[in-house]
C-alpha cells in the first residue's frame, strides 16, 4: 500500500513537472554499509533517491525536494537496535516552497529550511542540530514557515521568520541581521525556541589570514534569566594553492542537557544514541584535493573531556562526469562506555557510496 | 609604377611602424580598453580535462567594472543552483541543497574554481593591467603565423595573483592570444590559450581558450562562451547578498 502511494506521489510530480514545464533534477546514491560489532557484521544498502522540482521565474520561485530512500538490511541488524527487513520505503519531502521576490523583501511560503548564523558542523543558531557524520553536507529538512528576506543595501541583510513547529503550543520566530565589515560577514541572531527558551547571540566569519568563524548565544528563558551559553570557534587554512586544507572547530556550552548535534552514523539507520552529558566538542579535518577528480579527506569528532573521539578516513573518485565512488571508514577511538565508544558505534562502520547527479 | 610600388610599401610599412613606436604601456592600455567593460553578461561551459577524464560545467553569469562585482550561477546537474557572488576582494557562495551561503576565505581563493585549473582570482579578475603591473616590451614573436607583441608584466602591488606574467598580444586584435603566468621565484604555474577570437562591438574577444596549471598533470581546463555582451544595463539586485538566495 506504502509502495502505491509513493508510486502515486511519483507520478503527481513528474505529471505535474512536465504540465506545469517545471525544472526537474535529482541524485541517486547507493550506500552500502558495513557496521562491525565484535565477531559479527551487519550489512545495510540503502538506496537514496532525491528529486527536486523548481519553477524560477523573474517574480517568484517553487521549489521541492523530495527524499525517497529505500532499505535492506540482513537479520543481524534486529539483534544491533536497528530495523531489519527488505524494501523498507521511507519519503520525506525535504523541502516545498514558493517564494516571492518584490522590492521591498522576499516572502517564502511552506516548507522551507530556515538557517542563521554560518553553517559549518557546530552552529549554535542552526534550528536543526542533527548532523550526518557520513556526509557533513546532507541536506536537513525543512520547516512549516513564513519568512521574510529583506536588504538594507547590498551586503546587509535580514530574516524574519515565523513556524507553528514547536513544542507544547508554542511558536518558532526569530530574525537576523548581518553585513559585511572589511573582510568579515557578522550579524545578531534574536530566535525563539519554544516555552522558556529564547536564544540570542552574535556570529563572525572572515579573515585573518587564516580563516576565522565563530559564534556566541545566550539562551534566556521567557523572564529574560540567563539559562545556558553556547559558543563556537573554527578556523581554517589552505595549503599548495588550496590542494591541502586544514580545518578545527570547536563547541562549548554550560549546558549539560542540551544536545549541540545528536550525531547520526549514517542517516536514519545506524543511530548512534549518542547523548553526551558534557557539551565540549572539537572537530578537525585535513583534505588533500589534488584536482577535482580525487579527494582524500579525514575527519574527526572528539569529545573534550572524555577524549573518545571518531576517526574518520575517506577517499572521493569521480568515475564519471556526475558519476562519484566514495569509500569512507568510521573508527570509534573510545573505551565501550565512552561517547564516541564501541557500544554506540561498534568497532567499526565501512561505507561504500556511489553517486549519480542527475 | 615606381609611385605605386613606393605606396605600396609605405602602406605596409606604416602599421608596422605603429606597432614600433607604441610603448609597452599603450599596449597594456589597448589591451585594457579591449578587455575592461563597465558591464558583462555571458552564457559559458568549462570542460575540465584530467588525462582521459572530463568534467562539464555550464553557467552564466554577469560582471560589473563598478565596485568589482561578479555573479554566476551553474546550470549542469552537478552542481546547479550553485552560486558565486564576487564584490571587490570578497567572494560568496550559495549552495543550494544547504539554502546557506559561505564566505570564501582569501587564501581559499587560490583554489582551483570548482577543480578547474582557474583560480577563483583567474575566473573573477575585472582589474586593470596597467594599475596592477610595470610593463616592459620584448622583442616581437609569430603566433599562429600572427605577429605579436611581447609584454613582460611585473607586480607593482603585492595582492595580485601572478608576480610576473608574460603577454603575446595580436598585433591585430590587441588581445593576448597567449599568457604565461609566474609565482615570484620565477616558475611557470600556469599558461592560458585564447582563440576563436571574434569582433563584439568595438572590441575584440576570445570565444574559447584553455589553462593550463602547470603544477598539475595532464590536466587542462578549456572555456567556451555561448553567449556574450557587453555594456549592458543590468538589474540592480544582481549583485546582492539576497539574489544568492533567490
Amino acid at each position: 500500500m506504502k509502495k502505491a502511494v509513493l508510486v502515486f506521489i511519483f507520478s503527481c510530480f513528474l505529471t505535474s513537472s512536465a504540465l506545469a514545464g517545471l525544472d526537474l533534477s535529482g541524485t541517486v546514491r547507493n550506500d552500502a554499509v558495513w557496521f562491525f560489532q565484535d565477531s559479527d557484521a551487519v550489512f545495510v544498502n540503502l538506496l537514496e533517491n532525491r528529486l527536486r522540482f523548481m519553477r524560477k521565474t523573474p517574480d517568484w520561485k517553487f521549489y521541492s525536494d523530495l527524499k525517497v530512500d529505500v532499505m535492506y538490511s540482513d537479520q543481524l541488524a534486529a539483534e544491533f537496535g536497528m530495523p531489519a527487513g527488505t524494501d523498507m520505503v521511507t519519503a520525506d519531502l525535504l523541502r516545498a516552497f514558493i517564494k516571492v521576490y518584490s522590492e521591498y523583501g522576499d516572502i517564502t511560503v511552506g516548507k522551507t529550511y530556515v538557517n542563521f548564523g554560518i553553517p559549518g558542523v557546530f552552529n549554535s543558531f542552526e534550528l536543526d542540530q542533527k548532523l550526518n557524520i557520513s556526509d557533513l553536507n546532507a541536506t536537513k529538512s525543512g520547516i512549516l514557515a513564513v519568512a521574510y528576506d529583506f536588504d538594507f543595501s547590498d551586503m546587509t541583510i535580514g530574516k524574519l521568520y515565523v513556524s507553528p513547529e514547536a513544542s507544547e503550543g508554542s511558536v518558532l520566530a526569530g530574525g537576523m541581521l548581518s553585513t559585511n565589515i572589511g573582510s568579515f560577514d557578522m550579524g545578531m541572531v534574536m530566535n525563539r525556541l519554544g516555552w522558556d527558551d529564547n536564544v540570542a547571540g552574535l556570529f563572525l566569519q572572515g579573515d585573518l589570514e587564516l580563516g576565522v568563524q565563530g559564534s556566541w548565544a545566550i539562551h534566556l528563558d521567557d523572564d529574560g534569566q540567563y539559562q545556558y551559553f553556547e559558543t563556537t570557534l573554527g578556523l581554517d587554512y589552505s595549503f599548495f594553492d588550496g590542494k591541502v586544507t586544514a580545518a578545527i572547530q570547536g563547541c562549548v556550552s554550560d549546558n549539560w542537557i542540551r544536545i549541540p548535534g545528536t550525531m547520526f552514523t549514517y542517516g536514519s539507520i545506524l543511530v548512534g544514541s549518542f547523548d553526551p552529558l558534557e557539551n565540549a566538542h572539537l572537530y578537525a579535518n585535513l583534505t588533500y584535493a589534488p584536482d577535482e577528480f580525487i579527494q582524500w579527506r579525514i575527519d574527526g569528532f572528539f569529545h573534550n573531556y572524555d577524549a573518545s573521539g571518531l576517526v574518520i578516513p575517506s577517499v572521493q573518485t569521480v568515475v564519471a562526469d556526475g558519476l562519484t565512488l566514495s569509500v569512507q571508514c568510521i573508527f570509534p577511538t573510545g573505551t565501550s562506555d565512552s561517547v564516541y565508544g564501541h557500544e554506540a558505534y561498534g568497532n567499526a562502520i565501512a561505507l561504500v557510496r556511489l553517486e549519480a547527479k542527475l | 609604377m615606381k609611385r605605386v610600388l613606393m605606396i605600396s610599401v609605405l602602406c605596409m610599412l606604416l602599421p608596422g611602424m605603429s606597432w614600433a613606436q607604441m610603448t609597452a604601456k599603450e599596449i597594456i592600455q589597448k589591451i585594457d580598453d579591449n578587455q575592461v567593460f563597465d558591464s558583462q553578461a555571458f552564457k559559458a561551459q568549462m570542460i575540465i580535462q584530467k588525462g582521459k577524464r572530463t568534467l562539464t560545467k555550464t553557467f552564466y553569469g554577469y560582471g560589473k567594472k563598478e565596485g568589482g562585482k561578479s555573479f554566476m550561477e551553474f546550470t549542469n546537474p552537478e552542481d546547479k543552483g550553485v552560486k558565486y557572488l564576487k564584490m571587490d576582494d570578497e567572494l560568496w557562495i550559495y549552495f543550494p541543497d544547504a539554502d546557506d551561503v559561505m564566505k570564501i576565505s582569501g587564501h581559499m581563493l587560490r583554489q582551483g574554481m570548482m577543480g578547474s585549473d582557474l583560480s577563483y582570482e583567474d575566473m573573477l579578475e575585472n582589474d586593470s593591467l596597467d594599475e596592477q603591473y610595470a610593463s616592459q616590451l620584448k622583442e616581437d614573436v609569430m603566433i599562429n603565423d600572427r605577429p605579436c607583441y611581447v609584454v613582460e608584466l611585473i607586480a607593482k602591488v603585492p595582492d595580485v595573483s601572478y608576480a610576473k606574467q608574460i603577454l603575446f598580444v595580436d598585433k591585430q586584435w590587441y588581445l593576448p592570444v597567449k599568457i604565461e603566468m609566474y609565482a615570484r621565484g620565477g616558475r611557470l604555474l600556469k599558461e592560458m590559450i585564447q582563440s576563436k577570437i571574434e569582433k563584439n562591438g568595438n572590441r575584440w574577444v576570445a570565444m574559447e581558450g584553455s589553462i593550463q596549471d602547470k603544477r598539475k598533470r595532464n590536466s587542462m581546463t578549456t572555456f567556451k562562451f555561448t553567449e556574450i555582451e557587453f555594456d549592458k544595463p543590468l538589474p540592480k539586485k544582481i549583485f546582492t547578498k539576497q539574489n544568492l538566495k533567490r
